[in-house]
């Protein structure tokens, strides 16, 4: 795993290297951008680290950035600094899901607490951001007829019923319960369950939709 | 042909020549044989005249004049005759006579019975000979003459005329030859009168008793007198001389048939000139000597007679001038004392008159000056009652501030007396700071002459120091120097401390609008003090912690504190940027480069404008010339311009708000600020209000921002106004001066 990187965005230089300073004294590699657009710049995704983001700022503000990165699979955790304070942007700020949001000149125990905070945030987001891309990679890898399995399984139905459902046999479902099993790396129906749940993945409906000629399963 | 022209010429040139060269060697003898003696008045003149007459009448030809006298009426004898005869043809035997001319009818007589053998074949020409006398004596051969021609009949009617009422005529003559001659044709003449007049005849008596006889005479009658050359004792007379004693003798007025009877008592008469006959007589020998034959010459009776009166002897005897005929010769009218001293009178008259006229004039300009007089004291009167009714201050001066005249209004606001003013210097009325730029003033108006007004302060009598406002006029004397100063003064204390009022309230006014602007930039200014109070804090804690550390890395905390007080710094330059901004303090006019102006208010307004998230673009011309202005109201005035921009273009999307800001030198003496925004502009005929105090398109303000501008931009000498742009926004520009002689 990388060191993970305190990202410093604010458009006073002062600022900046006050603020590097003293997240370098506290044993946090930081690093100093002195616009949104330079940060955006030289952003990479995979790494690992928080934003300590000054809202007002020429050109990209704060929150435009916090938009910005939003829209992306991977929102890195942001502390706000702020020199105005007011309530509806501290709102705004958390509703998007800032860490934090401080009102300058910042006290360095609070910057440094949001920063572990949101540097532990990131880490756990981190980690499961990979777990999830692990699962819709094995998602990807199902194939149709899996895929329509998963939704019953995950629903809770018998195999018998399952079958029943897609016109299949009992044997042919458990293979590939089987084999859907192994591909989502599931230990259990339960951690299944919890996966496709992740995934975004609906349970197929309780009750099929009643058909005319109900012992007609040989087609 | 030729040869006839020459001959004719000839013809005609040689006697001229011969004639003319005759003429020029030889002059004409002309003889005049008097029948009286050389004395005689009447022939004196005669020969005088002829004298003067015939050179002329002869063309220039010289002339000889040998004069003889008979001596007839002395001598009548024949012996003497013959003597005369002898003498005469003795003396001119040499030379011989080219004409002779006798006088009277003694003389014609004498040659015409000598014709022959005296002068011979001399043409002869005969004066003072009665037309009587030629018809007895027969003109003698080669003669011509001029004929007297007595007339006592004009003489009468002369007198007729003068005398209608008369009915007595007395004619009065002698006893000799010549006498009773005229005697004789007067009675000719005088026989048809008498059957309206009594006529009678005075012949041949003695001079007393004739004397007595013509005393006897009433008023009324006529007497009329021929000659006397003897009287009735043999007494010889010459007519001439007897004429004024005849006349004095006389109780009635006595005419004359002689000219030179006219002047010696003789009324007047029909008389016969004795010049005239011997011009006449001139003329008559001239033509003869011309070469005329004398018997083709008729013999001259030309008019040498004419009506001739004395007016002395008129006036004697009242005889009325209107009564005679026309034409009448009127002599010896007596000067009067007006014509002997029309000079001298009309010398006396016209000094007189000029003295009168001098006199009226006099008078006339005694009463215009008496009449101007009475109207200058009548408006020295108006005048000195307006002087002294005005509420306006007047008063004189000398050069030297000494006053001369102060008018009551002038008394009582200084509450002093006349007396205590006039002849002090007005100086000490002013306050002793004042004192010398008020007398440079009076220096000032002294040398230019013209009408100044100055304003200075007074001490007024409570003591307190008033404001007066005083036009001053140079009154100059005769020689063009300064006389006095006139001046009119006004009390204008509460005008001035109004004025002072105003002043101050505006100067209040700018300040408080510059106060509300910062005021509206409160949050943003906060935050500019904020930035560096953030650094300072971050960096002070995190020096903490470094010293906190075993081992502290003291570089890294001299570091930190470098740049807590750079951050330090940079608060109080924020600071003292409000600060100035904020103060009240009068206008202190320095050079300012309107580059700094701009920069200075962008960094104040940072913040702000990055939460309205404006762009700025600045163009600031390089070498700016420096203008001379208050530095913090002018950037007052950038401030207020950006932050409207900044409101213009808050309906504007985000990336769409951009603010220029541009500076640059017209290179006329007038550096140039614009702002450019790309708002939402202005209506076209907004143009001029917007500079209008409380005129505003925003939604809430006061509007006296734009017109605060304005007022801080033209006390600067320069220029603010506004247009739109064409990009839909506005463009406010300001133009300031340079001052001369700072033009880079």
């Amino acid at each position: 795993m990388t060191t993970a990187t305190v990202f410093v965005v604010d458009d006073d230089p002062s600022i900046c290297r006050a603020l590097v300073r003293l997240l370098a004294i506290a044993g946090l590699d930081a690093q100093a951008f002195l616009s949104a657009a330079a940060f955006l710049g030289a952003h990479d995704a995979d790494a690992s680290g928080c934003i300590v983001l000054d809202i007002a700022m020429p050109g990209l503000d704060g929150m435009d950035l916090q938009q910005l990165l939003a829209a992306t699979d991977c929102p890195r955790p942001i502390v706000f600094l702020t020199g105005h304070g007011d309530i509806p942007s501290s709102v705004r700020a958390m509703k998007g899901g800032a860490i934090d949001f401080l009102t300058k000149p910042v006290d360095d125990t609070a910057l440094l607490a949001a920063v572990q905070r949101a540097l532990e945030r990131d880490h756990a987001a981190r980690a499961a951001w990979r777990e999830l891309r692990a699962h819709k990679r094995h998602l990807a890898a199902l194939t149709p007829r899996e895929r329509e399995v998963l939704e019953q399984v995950v629903a809770g139905r018998l195999n018998k019923q399952i079958a029943a459902d897609l016109g299949t046999v009992e044997k042919t479902v458990k293979v590939h319960r089987g084999r859907i099993m192994q591909k989502m790396a599931a230990r259990s129906l339960a951690d299944l369950v919890r996966i496709a749940s992740r995934l975004g993945i609906e349970p197929a409906p309780a009750a099929p939709p009643p058909r005319p000629a109900d012992d007609d399963t040989a087609r | 042909m030729r040869l006839r022209a020459v001959a004719w010429l000839l013809t005609f040139a040689l006697p001229t020549l011969v004639w003319a060269s005759g003429a020029a060697a030889e002059p004409v003898r002309v003889l005049m044989l008097f029948s009286n003696d050389s004395l005689l008045p009447a022939g004196a003149t005669l020969g005088d005249s002829f004298r003067n007459a015939i050179e002329s009448e002869s063309g220039g030809r010289e002339v000889d004049i040998f004069t003889e006298f008979l001596d007839a009426d002395r001598f009548p004898e024949a012996a003497h005759a013959a003597r005369m005869a002898s003498l005469l043809r003795d003396k001119y035997s040499a030379d011989p006579i080219d004409l002779v001319v006798s006088v009277g009818p003694q003389a014609l007589a004498f040659l015409r019975e000598r014709r022959t053998t005296l002068f011979p074949n001399t043409p002869l020409v005969f004066a003072a000979v009665s037309e009587a006398s030629i018809d007895r004596l027969r003109m003698p051969s080669n003669s011509t003459g001029v004929i007297s021609r007595f007339d006592a009949a004009h003489t009468l009617e002369l007198a007729l005329r003068l005398q209608p009422h008369a009915t007595r005529v007395t004619v009065v003559t002698g006893a000799s030859v010549f006498d009773r001659q005229w005697e004789a044709v007067a009675r000719e003449q005088l026989a048809p009168y008498a059957d309206r007049l009594d006529v009678t005849y005075l012949a041949g008596l003695t001079l007393p008793r004739l004397l007595d006889a013509l005393a006897g005479l009433p008023p009324t009658a006529i007497a009329l007198y021929l000659t006397i050359f003897e009287d009735g004792a043999g007494e010889l007379f010459t007519p001439r001389d007897l004429v004024q004693r005849l006349s004095d003798a006389a109780g009635a007025p006595l005419y004359g048939v002689y000219e030179p009877y006219v002047g010696r008592g003789a009324v007047g008469g029909f008389v016969e000139s004795f010049e005239a006959m011997g011009a006449a007589t001139a003329r008559l020998t001239a033509r003869v000597l011309a070469g005329e034959s004398p018997e083709s010459l008729p013999p001259d009776s030309v008019a040498t007679q004419a009506y001739t009166v004395d007016w002395r002897q008129m006036r004697r005897w009242g005889l009325d001038e209107a009564s005679l005929p026309a034409g009448t010769g009127i002599r010896f009218r007596e000067p009067s004392l007006w014509a002997l001293y029309r000079t001298e009178i009309l010398g006396v008259l016209v000094l007189i008159l000029m003295q009168s006229i001098f006199i009226v004039a006099l008078l006339v300009q005694r009463r215009q000056r008496q009449l101007a007089e009475a109207s200058l004291r009548e408006s020295e009167e108006r005048y000195r009652d307006v002087v002294d009714t005005q509420t306006e201050l007047i008063c004189r001066y000398r050069p030297d501030t000494t006053l001369t005249f102060v008018n009551d209004a002038y008394c009582r606001y200084f509450d002093r007396g006349r007396d205590a003013l006039v002849g002090q210097s007005f100086l000490q009325l002013v306050p002793e700071a004042d004192r010398a730029v008020v007398l440079k003033e009076f220096e000032d108006i002294g040398r230019r002459g013209r009408s100044e007004t100055y304003e200075y302060q007074v001490l007024r009598p409570d003591g307190s120091l008033g404001w007066q406002q005083w036009t001053h006029r140079v009154i100059h004397d005769e020689a063009g120097a300064v006389a006095e100063i006139q001046g009119i003064g006004r009390d204008i204390t509460d005008i001035k401390h109004a004025d002072l009022e105003v002043a101050r309230r505006r100067q209040e006014v700018t300040h408080l609008t510059r106060v509300a602007i910062l005021g509206e930039l409160s949050g943003a200014l906060a935050h500019e003090l904020n930035q560096p109070l953030t650094a300072i804090l971050s960096n002070a804690q995190a020096a903490q912690r470094l010293l906190a550390r075993n081992l502290p890395d003291l570089t890294m905390v001299a570091e930190i504190l470098d740049d807590i007080v750079t951050d330090d710094r940079r608060a109080g330059d924020v600071i003292a940027r409000l600060r100035a901004l904020l103060q009240r303090g009068e206008s202190r006019f320095e050079p300012v480069d309107l580059n700094v102006v701009a920069t200075d208010v962008l960094a104040l307004v940072r913040s702000e404008l990055i939460e309205r998230r404006v762009v700025v673009e600045t163009h600031l011309a390089a070498a700016l010339p420096l203008v001379q202005g208050d530095r913090v109201q002018l950037q007052q005035v950038f401030l207020n311009l950006v932050l409207n921009a900044c409101e213009a273009m808050s309906d504007e999307r985000p990336d769409e708000r951009t603010v220029t800001i541009r500076t640059s030198n017209d290179g006329d003496g007038a550096v140039m600020a614009s702002i450019v925004d790309r708002g939402r502009g202005f209506p076209p005929d907004a143009a001029d209000r917007l500079f209008e105090p409380f005129f505003t398109t925003k939604r809430c303000g006061l509007g006296l921002g734009l017109s605060i501008c304005r007022s801080i931009v033209v006390a600067h000498g320069g220029r603010l106004w506004a247009e739109n742009n064409g990009d839909g926004g506005a463009i406010v520009t300001l133009a300031l001066p340079v001052p001369s002689g700072d033009a880079k």
